[in-house]
């Protein structure tokens, strides 16, 4: 602790002594006296380092040392000094022969000034800005540590939709207000210090027969800890500057660097989280597999059931009623006979499968700065064991960033970055090789345990039947592994020509080198050939050198700032991949190398892409006596990926803010402030759609096949085009303790490019990309904050943000009627154009359905009656055309964020709650339709009439609404235990009948109904298990409302008070709980669906490019986890 | 919000602030009471027989095996020293001295054809018909040597699959009469139709026999059929040969397999091209039989599927 100290101090002298000198060097004159004192800051009396103490009406001065001390020759006794720093109010202070002057600063309460960092990384003063620019600071990020940085915006940005497939290491999708694009992932365009970061959502792999694994993009690489700032460009106004690229809106990442004049500090930070699995799917563990409930009743009142063989459905004999049956497992008796076991449930199967994921996040970081050079370094090892067996994901990061000033002119700057993620098996997500699918598909008479031991002599596995795969040998004999490096930083060189003209250019490159592979041993039932093995190897790079000069001019009441500049971006993507041929399989099992594939089945291919841009730009901003402010910026892009002749294309906008409240003094307003601004942005194409070439496609005897594409290529894309305009009002009041933000915004997107409309076959191609539509989002963003309680000890502070969007398509090409974004689950999403006429609302995300087929007939006795099929398929008709059931977008999201301090002691709570929209699960369609799925046993409704016959039939009546008139999908009957009908199975009857009440029968040509038969109770009616209930041809049985209110961060931390520390070399400890990302409330999930998790990640086709696609899901079904985390930061 | 969503959040904040415990909401337990029940499961292997007591709650297991043997075992084996037919009984008793009897009637070392027809003294003949409840070893095979599985079928046959999964539940009450003089009877019950395979049925009436077709993507329906009086023929042992598209020149032989041949139109289980059937296994109560199946419109009446099936004893 001494030598600290003693280091400490010496260095403390060091720079007070250069100081002096620095200050002999500016000084014209002999001092005619020495002032020195201490500056601290007024909120916790610490000292503050690098406040520039300034003598008035000169240009002489000092600033602060590390210790807040300072001292300064002034010419006379009766000077005046002015202390100054930034977020601090400024004190001008008469000397009046003083020697000694302690000064305390305040906090600027204005908070006016505050500065943002806006397009090109150019800091403004928000007051300044004429668009909504959203900014998250360091501690919002890492109070409660998340894996990728996005989702720590989660509930703390108005206009923001963040998705992502699940734990640590997988892709986020970040949407900024709502998808504008119809063919794109609507990526925004991420920029950390300067380095562009394209973060698409195409790094879903994996080898194999349905075997789609998320193996994270770009963004997931990104180190949240070293992050100071994320400053999030809505709109085209804020991004207007990035041309072609901004169509869906920038997000700048600002990384932490050494402070001028900041003593070195060492911090060191350790994160552990425990995931906590608690919520599961809603199954029934209440009949084993089967489709028939058979019960004693049915057996002659035996107890020993026909055989329970895993075979589908799980309506089988109850479980826990001490019936007996042959199970898969049946020990055998002296004569090899399978003896029948007790029929007992395993309810916790799942939760028996996944395991208490751990994340440890440890970083250390080191700052120093001193007169030549600042820099910060830093590593931070992440290591993550997933909630799935087998399952993990590490990421190593450094980083460092350094700047010098050569002279008080020139200063050069650097930042790099290495980070190194890797896993040894991701687990795959969607259907096939999830391990958790294998999980849920275990039947309820089944214990998971018992096939957790799989390996058998040889290749076989261990397990219940041949049809269904083993949740553990997935889990573990599945490997998806892969090894990223990405590389990113830049090298950049600020030059001061004069105080008002500077001149910036830089260097940026981002690059990275993936290796995935695929491991599969056999015993996966769709690659039944000795497994399979496939390996890719993808290398990305983007560089981009800028320059940008800028001239500012204070003319009095007018000051100006006039920047102009250029850009040269250049990409290159390359892959070579390797994989045995789907089912193809390896010549030996568990030998995983390329030669290990049959030559006849290697699959093998590489790609080069390149693509360039190149841009100039200028932007002008004017300021009238800092009340009004005017931005104008211009770009004009160069683009590689598009035609020639129109690959010029120009993007400028304009913004304006007017500060009222500095225009007229209006009481207790701080701040009132209205702002409009107008821009147009673009958002051009993948490199090679112009032309058609022709692709190998195998051998056909010694000769090569060559075939063109089946998609034709178009040789005049334009660009898409995204125009908006947008309105705001800022107001602070009452010392700032109320703030409001406002912006209402509108964004018409034209020329959208859409891929894969068809056309005749008669052309050669089956589809072609064109330049259609006209597509308008409206969105309205709010926040509000205000803090009821500010005291020296207790502050309580709240922040609301409030969005909604709408996407309406106004506009598409003739011929093309919609665009799909995807077909799942007997219902589609697609976009209409709006149309009063047809009653289309036009709106993006709609999901459409077919409902019941009914009795048209108004003049027959079943008008509106549920059409049924007959006999055994006694089940619901449905209609041939599908009506708008949801929507898959929210009507809005609330984010609410309360900080709650005493002390040292802090509470943090973020709330998200999203109203509004729809989803589709597939998951419980599937799992309904084989019976493992609750539903499909609250969807039964016992009569309590067991035979058929006039009074069931009155019953029916009875509930006709909700049993004839509803699209409720209820069944009658039930279980043997529960109101099930007898069912004849020729010889033996089983009581576990149900039916459907409707009628059967046709309409003839004039459109009356023929009625062929009843089925509303009486003798006659049809009865089917209750196994088989799920109404397999509709979609709305297995829709949901999305609604949700998630607790997104709670966190209860603690600064070890100084005065325990001061003795020690700790500067700083701080100890906090937390945890993250807790359901609260579902409006409509008795299945456990995550609504936030209701999409599927796939590399889709259709009419959109690689996506998730929203509003439908696929076994994305991890189980709801109560994260515990705990967190220790110590500064030295 | 529901009790499960209260309960976590409850948990949560005794997580937060104590230990790291578990936070989890069991699922509802089926808690219904089990009654006292007996049962017997039982095989035979020549003459000796394996007994269990399958029983709920019972406490004391008494046996008695119809030949003045005797056993308190809850799972006895016993070798009978004669052939013939015995009844077991088993007494179970519970905690509270209440008793359950249960019994069973055994044909021991009978010979396969009296298993068949009921033997001389069964004047009525012995009346079997398809199971409903099928077995482990029943499933849709490809008539190749091994009768593989077909892939597209589940394996084994789910209980009531004709019926639930075909809509054929008629199927399932066809009877079929052996006599022990070689007389043999169908009845073809209410639909006057029988199971039969979809092509036979085109091949032979055009479509005009089908009665129902809910097996058609298996190849399976039922037809119109008119018993006719018929007799059997049944061996013990022999090499069958029949057709096949996956034997050489369309042709595979089936080695020392029992077999049952019937005279004019008759059959068993399925009408389709092939009337011969083979015996798995036979038993007093049930046998499997493997019925041959053409369903391929490239090789009219050449054997491509078999359907292996179990049969129960009418009573």
């Amino acid at each position: 602790m001494d030598t600290h100290n003693h280091f400490q101090n010496k260095v403390a002298r060091y720079s007070a002594c250069l100081s002096f000198v620095l200050f002999l060097l500016f000084s014209s004159y002999i001092s005619a006296q020495t002032v020195t004192g201490t500056v601290s800051s007024a909120a916790d009396g610490m000292p503050l380092p690098g406040v520039t103490v300034l003598i008035k009406g000169t240009t002489s001065g000092t600033s602060a040392d590390f210790d807040g001390n300072y001292t300064i020759d002034i010419p006379d006794a009766n000077s005046t000094l002015v202390f100054s720093y930034l977020g601090f109010e400024a004190q001008d202070i008469e000397v009046a022969g003083r020697t000694t002057i302690n000064v305390v600063m305040n906090e600027d309460a204005q908070a006016l000034d505050e500065v943002v960092v806006t397009a090109l990384g150019i800091k403004r003063e928000e007051k300044s800005l004429g668009y909504s620019v959203e900014n998250v600071a360091a501690e919002e990020l890492t109070r409660v540590a998340q894996e990728n940085v996005l989702n720590s915006l989660s509930g703390k940005v108005a206009g923001v939709t963040l998705n992502n497939t699940g734990g640590a290491g997988s892709s986020v999708s970040m949407v900024i207000r709502g998808a504008i694009s119809l063919s794109s992932d609507n990526q925004p365009l991420f920029v950390v210090d300067g380095v562009p970061i394209a973060n698409t959502l195409n790094n879903i792999g994996g080898f194999g027969d349905r075997n789609p694994v998320d193996y994270g993009n770009a963004i997931s690489d990104l180190d949240p800890q070293s992050i100071e700032n994320v400053s999030i460009l809505k709109g085209p106004s804020a991004a207007a500057l990035y041309g072609s690229r901004a169509g869906n809106g920038v997000v700048l990442i600002t990384t932490k660097k050494a402070k001028d004049k900041e003593k070195m500090k060492v911090n060191f930070t350790s994160n552990t989280v425990f995931d906590v699995p608690y919520r599961y799917l809603d199954t029934q563990s209440q009949f084993a597999n089967g489709y028939f409930s058979f019960s004693p009743e049915s057996q002659g009142g035996s107890y020993i059931l026909p055989d329970v063989i895993p075979a589908g459905g799980n309506g089988g004999p109850e479980l826990d009623k001490g019936y007996y049956a042959v199970q898969w497992n049946s020990p055998l008796d002296a004569n090899g006979v399978p003896i029948p076991t007790e029929l007992v449930s395993y309810p916790d199967n799942v939760k028996e499968f996944v395991q208490t994921g751990i994340t440890t996040t440890n970083s250390i970081t080191i700052t120093n700065s001193t007169e030549a050079l600042n820099y910060r370094m830093g590593v931070t090892a992440l290591d993550n064991t997933g909630i799935i067996p087998n399952s993990d994901f590490k990421r190593n990061s450094f980083s460092l960033s350094a700047s010098s000033k050569f002279s008080d002119k020139l200063e050069a700057s650097t930042n790099v970055n290495v980070v190194h993620g890797y896993a040894d098996n991701r687990p795959a997500s969607n259907r096939g090789t999830n391990p958790l699918q294998a999980a849920y598909s275990v039947p309820a008479n089944i214990n998971i345990l018992d096939v957790k031991d799989y390996k058998l002599p040889g290749t076989d596995i261990y397990n219940f039947s041949s049809d269904y795969s083993n949740p553990w040998f997935l889990a573990n004999e599945v490997n998806n592994s892969f090894s990223r490096f990405r590389v990113y930083g830049n090298f950049a060189l600020d030059w001061k020509v004069s105080p008002s003209f500077n001149i910036r250019t830089s260097y940026n490159l981002n690059s990275f080198n993936q290796t995935q592979e695929t491991k599969m041993a056999p015993g996966y039932n769709r690659e039944t050939n000795n497994g399979t093995y496939g390996i890719a190897k993808t290398d990305g790079l983007e560089t981009n050198i800028d320059l940008l000069a800028s001239y500012n001019k204070d003319l009095g009441d007018f000051d100006m700032t006039i920047s102009a500049g250029g850009n040269l971006m250049y990409q290159k993507n390359n892959g070579l991949i390797n994989s045995a041929a789907t089912g193809a399989g390896l010549i030996v099992p568990n030998l995983f190398t390329v030669d290990n594939i049959a030559p006849a089945t290697l699959n093998y291919s590489s790609y080069t892409t390149e693509r360039g841009i190149n841009s100039v730009y200028g932007l002008a901003n004017f300021g009238f006596k800092d009340m009004l402010y005017l931005d104008v910026t211009a770009r004009n892009d160069w683009s590689s990926t598009l035609p020639v002749d129109n690959r010029s294309y120009f993007y400028p906008s304009a913004s304006l803010s007017l500060l009222v409240s500095e225009l007229v003094s209006i009481p207790k307003v701080d701040l009132l402030k209205v702002r409009a601004g107008w821009a147009r942005v673009g958002n051009d194409t993948s490199p090679y759609q112009l032309s058609s070439y022709f692709n190998n496609n195998g051998q056909w005897e010694n000769a090569v096949l060559y075939s063109g594409q089946s998609g034709l290529n178009t040789p005049n894309l334009e660009p898409e085009e995204a125009t908006s305009q947008e309105i705001g009002i800022d107001l602070n009041m009452f010392s700032n303790r109320l703030r409001f933000e406002g912006t209402y915004y509108t964004v018409e997107n034209r020329n959208q490019i859409v891929p894969n409309i068809p056309i005749p076959g008669s052309s050669g191609y089956n589809s072609v990309s064109i330049n259609a539509g006209v597509l308008e989002s409206k969105g309205l963003e709010l926040s509000l904050g205000f803090t009821p309680v500010r005291t020296e000890n207790f502050n309580w502070d709240v922040n609301l943000n409030y969005t909604t969007n709408e996407s309406t398509i106004l506009e598409l090409s003739d011929g093309v009627d919609y665009i799909e974004f995807w077909s799942e689950n007997k219902s589609v999403s697609r976009g209409y154009v709006a149309n009063a006429a047809t009653g289309e609302d036009g709106l993006v995300g709609n999901i459409y359905s077919p409902l019941i087929k009914r009795v048209t007939d108004v003049n027959s006795p079943y008008y509106n009656y549920p059409l049924l099929g007959s006999g055994e398929d006694a089940e619901w008709l449905a209609q041939d055309e599908r009506v708008k059931v949801g929507n898959y977008n929210p009507d809005f999201v609330m984010g609410l964020q309360t900080t709650l301090s005493y002390k040292n002691l802090s509470l943090n709570l973020t709330f998200d709650w999203r109203s509004g929209g729809q989803y589709m699960s597939q998951t419980s369609r599937y799992m309904v339709e084989d019976g493992y799925g609750q539903q499909i046993l609250n969807n039964l409704i016992n009569p309590g009439i067991s035979e058929p016959g006039p009074e069931l039939k009155q019953w029916v009546l009875d509930n006709a609404d909700l049993l004839i008139y509803g699209e409720n999908f209820l069944s009658i009957g039930g279980p043997p235990s529960n109101g099930g009908f007898a069912q004849d199975l020729g010889g033996s009857v089983v009581y576990d009948g149900i039916f459907n009440a409707g009628v059967v029968g046709t309409h003839d040509e004039n459109g009356n109904f023929i009625l062929e038969s009843e089925n509303l109770g009486e003798a006659g009616t049809a009865f089917i298990p209750f196994s088989v209930a799920n109404p397999w041809d509709f979609g709305t049985p297995h829709m949901f409302d999305a609604d949700y209110v998630k607790l997104r961060e709670v966190s209860l931390s603690y600064d070890l008070p100084s005065k325990f520390i001061e003795r020690t070399a700790i500067d700083n400890l701080s100890v906090s709980l937390y945890s993250r990302n807790i359901m609260l409330w579902t409006k409509d999930s008795e299945f456990g669906i995550d609504p936030e998790r209701a999409f599927q990640a796939e590399t889709s086709s259709g009419n959109r490019g690689t996506q998730f696609k929203q509003g439908i899901e696929r076994y994305n079904v991890d189980p709801w986890l109560v994260p515990i985390g705990i967190k220790i930061g110590i500064t030295f | 919000m529901n009790t499960s969503n209260t309960k976590v959040l409850l948990g949560l904040l005794v997580c937060f602030f104590f230990i790291l415990s578990s936070c989890s909401s069991d699922d509802d337990t089926n808690t219904g009471i089990i009654p006292f029940t007996a049962d017997i499961f039982h095989s035979v292997n020549g003459k000796a027989v394996a007994f269990q007591g399958i029983t709920n709650n019972a406490s004391s297991w008494s046996w008695d095996f119809g030949d003045g043997s005797t056993s308190n075992q809850k799972n006895p084996i016993h070798t009978y020293t004669e052939g013939g037919y015995y009844t077991a009984v088993l007494t179970a008793a519970d905690e509270t001295g209440a008793t359950l009897v249960k019994e069973v009637e055994l044909a021991i070392d009978i010979t396969p054809y009296v298993l068949l027809t009921g033997g001389a003294t069964a004047e009525s003949g012995k009346t079997w018909k398809l199971s409903s409840a099928h077995s482990e070893g029943d499933y849709f095979a490809n008539a190749d040597a091994e009768l593989s599985a077909f892939d597209g079928a589940p394996a084994p046959l789910p209980a009531g699959i004709f019926g639930a999964g075909l809509g054929m539940g008629e199927v399932y009450e066809d009877e079929f009469t052996f006599f022990f003089d070689g007389n043999y009877e169908q009845d073809v019950k209410a639909d006057g139709a029988v199971f039969s395979g979809l092509l036979y049925q085109f091949v032979t009436t055009g479509g005009a026999g089908i009665v129902n077709d809910g097996g058609a993507d298996f190849g399976l329906c039922t037809g119109v059929f008119t018993p006719e009086a018929a007799t059997f023929t049944y061996a013990e042992s022999e090499n069958m040969t029949v057709s096949s598209v996956y034997g050489p020149g369309g042709m595979l032989t089936y080695n020392g397999v029992s077999t049952l041949d019937f005279s004019g139109e008759a059959f068993i289980g399925l009408k389709d091209f092939e009337q011969k059937v083979i015996i798995q296994e036979l038993t007093d109560n049930t046998m499997r039989l493997v019925l041959f199946l053409a369903a391929s419109q490239d090789f009219i009446g050449v054997n491509t599927n078999a359907v292996i099936l179990t049969f129960e004893v009418v009573k």
